[in-house]
């Protein structure tokens, strides 16, 4: 099995190592990178200042609410880039507003996900994108 | 009125004109009857004296035929011709034949009144006679003896004697004998003229002035008047026949026929001529123009009498007729004037005692009335304002283009305008002027009605400033309301956000810390831990709660048909899960609103949910949905739960958000539900209401407008 690689963004310290957390529990992903910002995750991405972009990763967990850059624009400059176009994308937030619903798959966003606030839920959330994108899903770059 | 004036004009003109073409038509006749009876008169004037002439020569005829005769049986009286025969060459008159003779030839002269009988011998020597025995001497050559022809047989003569006015008549007549004939003497019949002629030639038959009949005669060269004529000295009249112009010299050169000249007192004289069968004389009936045309005169002068008579009448009827009509119009003027004194003071007096102004105009909007309200309005005294044009009453800044307005009052008749009139001392006032022309005697005017609207504009002021202070306070708790509303989502935002985000973390850690250091606490301990993560939870869904009820305040609605039957069905099912069956359902089929089907899935499912938390664990539970009846203005529905209940006195505070009416250990709940659904039908503009009875179940009820 070729070697999977999920680029989580999220500034949230808790929720990033809540998120390692239950990645590693199920042993889902053998690589996550995390960005701490939407301009991190961008440069990640894309690349910057002669920096060569890391290889892409098989799915991007994203947040929106995030610093410098939200993540409605780092979905949109995703997409604007031939490069990670059709990377598969996974909005995951807190957010149950129903604008960010509908902006994020007018962007290109391949899954919605609320965090739940229960631990469990979340966990169960998770675990269950991670089999999807990591396991079942068929990229069209692959 | 006016028009019918003017309507009446012809009518007026009618009998005049009438007239007038009456009268000459009349005059024309008149003037054609003159001709036509003048003429008639003239020919039987004419007549008359062709009458007269021809009677009176007729009668001369007959009697010169008489004398004629008389004359010829004498010249044949065997003792004339015995006389004269026995008068042979050398032998002396038989003096006895002479006596008897004599004795004949008186016998004659005294039975046909003769002046003279004589008898002439070969030699024009008076043999015998008897009366006047002066022989004339034309009278012995006249008829020589001895030669012949036998012709003329008679000479007749008028002529003077000698020495005297009389007038004799002298008839000739040759004695013949013999075979041829020849003559042997002369028989001189002489007539006084003046005992015979003038007796038939003198009546003038009926009065006359200047009739007079003549009869005339050729001497040589001149005309002669046989008859004694008017001529003063009874002369022979006489005269040259070169006198044409003479009317006798005329009859004697036409004869038979009608004849106009001068007569000897050279007056113009109308006449007519008859010649004589027997001799070459004209009898002539004439008559002084003057008495002539007297009948045509007489006509003419009844025929202007008459036309003077018809033109006084007519001229008399003109006047009368225009005396009439000048009335009638005095009499009409007289009422319109009083019609429209009385409509004037009728006027006046409205005017007078109007609270508006009340304005008369000419057309060049000069002030010719103005009642006192003006002068009380304005500052000015009525002369004052008579004196003024309504431009000088209008503010200079008025708006409206004061020279149309007054131009369309004058077409259209009527004007309804805005502007602002001027007060002696300068201050302004706004005004309502309602202006309409009109006409009086012909000449257009214009009355305005001035209501003063200052009041009525202050409160209009007052109207717009209320309305603009409302809409500036509108606004500004527009603004206030949408920086609040922007200030809730940001809010909702955080919550959903940052608000969740560590209660996630404190829920995650603590349950990673049971997982992993579960073996190291105690029982206690890992209560502790489930109690901090049971409130974390809960929190976590009372945000979800408020924010769904903070949502439903600016959500749009949309509204659809809503099968509410259907929804309460799923929603029912869902609430059930596996175990459907322990709660009896009863759903009426066929519910449907016209509703936002997202909110009212919303609203019908904490109803039920509702439901089901205080019935749903009760042996024998019963859910109900359905409409109530009667279904009144808009539709009610219900949703019936035989469920614990709750008392009446609490109903209040159902539908307050965090408001609790049972144990949340039993019962949990965030205590938002039915604030949502007050809220959901609300923005609908229905209702929601319950009846409860402790531990009897519960109904909760909602309208819903059609």
């Amino acid at each position: 099995m070729e070697k999977q690689t999920i680029l989580l963004v999220e500034d949230n310290p808790d929720d990033v190592e809540l998120t390692l957390r239950v990645l590693k529990t199920h042993n889902l992903a053998n690589e996550v990178l995390v960005a701490r910002d939407g301009v991190e995750a961008l440069e990640m991405l894309h690349g910057a200042g002669g920096k060569p972009p890391v290889k892409l990763p098989t799915v991007v967990l994203l947040d929106l609410k995030l610093p410098k850059v939200d993540g409605l624009e780092v979905l949109r400059r995703i997409r604007a880039e031939p490069a990670t176009a059709r990377l598969p994308v996974v909005v995951m937030t807190t957010s149950r507003e129903e604008r960010d619903i509908v902006t994020s798959y007018e962007l290109g966003a391949n899954s919605y996900v609320q965090k739940p606030v229960g631990f469990e839920a979340f966990s169960e959330a998770v675990r269950f994108l991670g089999l999807y994108w990591l396991l079942l899903n068929v990229s069209p770059g692959q | 009125m006016t028009a019918g004036r003017f309507r009446g004009r012809p009518r007026l003109l009618l009998p005049p004109a009438a007239m007038l073409g009456f009268a000459l038509v009349m005059a024309g006749l008149g003037y054609g009857a003159y001709r036509y009876q003048g003429a008639q008169a003239q020919r039987q004037g004419y007549a008359r004296l062709n009458y007269l002439a021809s009677q009176k020569a007729a009668r001369i005829d007959d009697w010169f035929q008489e004398r004629a005769g008389d004359a010829a049986v004498t010249a044949s009286d065997p003792l004339l011709l015995d006389h004269l025969l026995g008068l042979g060459p050398g032998a002396g008159p038989d003096p006895a034949l002479g006596r008897d003779l004599a004795q004949r030839l008186a016998t004659l002269r005294a039975a046909y009144h003769y002046r003279s009988a004589l008898l002439l011998g070969p030699g024009g020597d008076l043999l015998a006679g008897a009366g006047e025995a002066a022989l004339l001497p034309w009278e012995a050559g006249a008829l020589p003896a001895g030669t012949a022809p036998a012709e003329p047989r008679f000479i007749w003569e008028i002529h003077p004697m000698p020495g005297g006015p009389q007038l004799r008549v002298s008839c000739l007549t040759a004695v013949l004998a013999g075979a041829p004939a020849r003559r042997l003497g002369t028989l001189v019949l002489r007539l006084d003229v003046e005992a015979f002629l003038d007796r038939v030639l003198e009546p003038w038959p009926g009065p006359t002035s200047t009739g007079e009949m003549l009869l005339l005669a050729r001497h040589g060269d001149s005309a002669c008047a046989l008859n004694r004529t008017r001529l003063p000295g009874a002369a022979v009249l006489s005269v040259p026949m070169t006198l044409t112009e003479r009317v006798g010299v005329q009859a004697l050169l036409k004869g038979d026929g009608p004849e106009q000249g001068l007569d000897y007192h050279h007056a113009v004289t109308q006449g007519y001529s008859r010649r004589l069968a027997s001799l070459p004389w004209v009898v002539l009936a004439k008559v002084d123009r003057e008495e002539f045309l007297q009948p045509v005169r007489q006509l003419s002068l009844l025929y202007s009498g008459m036309a003077v008579l018809l033109a006084g009448a007519l001229a008399l009827f003109l006047a009368a007729w225009r005396d009439r009509e000048r009335a009638r119009e005095a009499v009409e003027r007289g009422r319109l004037e009083a019609e429209s004194r009385s409509l004037g003071s009728q006027l006046a007096a409205l005017s007078r005692y109007s609270n508006e102004i009340v304005l008369v105009l000419d057309p060049g909007g000069r002030v010719l009335e103005a009642n006192e309200q003006a002068s009380a309005a304005y500052g000015f005294s009525r002369e004052q304002l008579c004196a003024m044009r309504i431009q000088q009453l209008r503010d200079a800044g008025a708006v409206g283009d004061f020279e149309q307005q007054f131009a369309t009052v004058v077409e259209q008749g009527a004007v309804r305008f805005r502007s602002v009139h001027r007060r002696r001392d300068g201050s302004r006032f706004p005004v309502a002027v309602s202006s309409l022309a009109f006409e009086l005697e012909g000449r257009p005017f214009i009355r305005s009605i001035v209501l003063d609207i200052t009041e009525q504009a202050q409160a209009e002021e007052r109207s717009r400033q209320l309305n603009e202070e409302l809409e500036r306070r509108v606004a500004e708790r527009t603004a206030q309301l949408e920086t609040a509303f922007r200030e809730m989502e940001a809010f909702s935002y955080s919550v959903s956000h940052d608000l969740r985000g560590p209660l996630r973390g404190i829920d995650g850690f603590s349950l990673a810390l049971l997982e992993d250091f579960g073996g190291q606490l105690d029982e206690r301990g890992r209560h502790y831990l489930q109690r901090i993560r049971h409130g974390t939870q809960t929190m976590g869904k009372i945000m979800d709660d408020l924010l769904d009820l903070a949502r439903l305040s600016r959500q749009e609605l949309v509204r659809e048909t809503v099968d509410l039957s259907g929804q309460a069905r799923e929603l029912l099912a869902d609430l059930a899960g596996p175990e459907a069956g322990a709660v009896q359902l009863v759903i009426q089929d066929g519910l449907a609103v016209q509703a936002d089907p997202r909110l009212m899935r919303m609203a019908l499912g904490q109803l039920l949910a509702n439901a089901w938390k205080f019935a749903g664990r009760r042996p024998g539970a019963r859910i109900e949905f359905g409409q109530a009846v009667p279904p009144g203005d808009c539709p009610v529905f219900f949703v019936r739960d035989n469920g614990v209940g709750f008392d009446m006195a609490y109903a209040g505070k159902l539908f307050t958000a965090f408001q609790r009416l049972h144990d949340i250990a039993q019962f949990p709940g965030t205590g938002i539900g039915l604030a949502i659904v007050q809220r959901i039908l609300v923005r609908h503009g229905g209702r929601v209401w319950a009846e409860a009875e402790l531990d009897r179940g519960a109904t909760f009820f909602f309208s819903l407008p059609v």
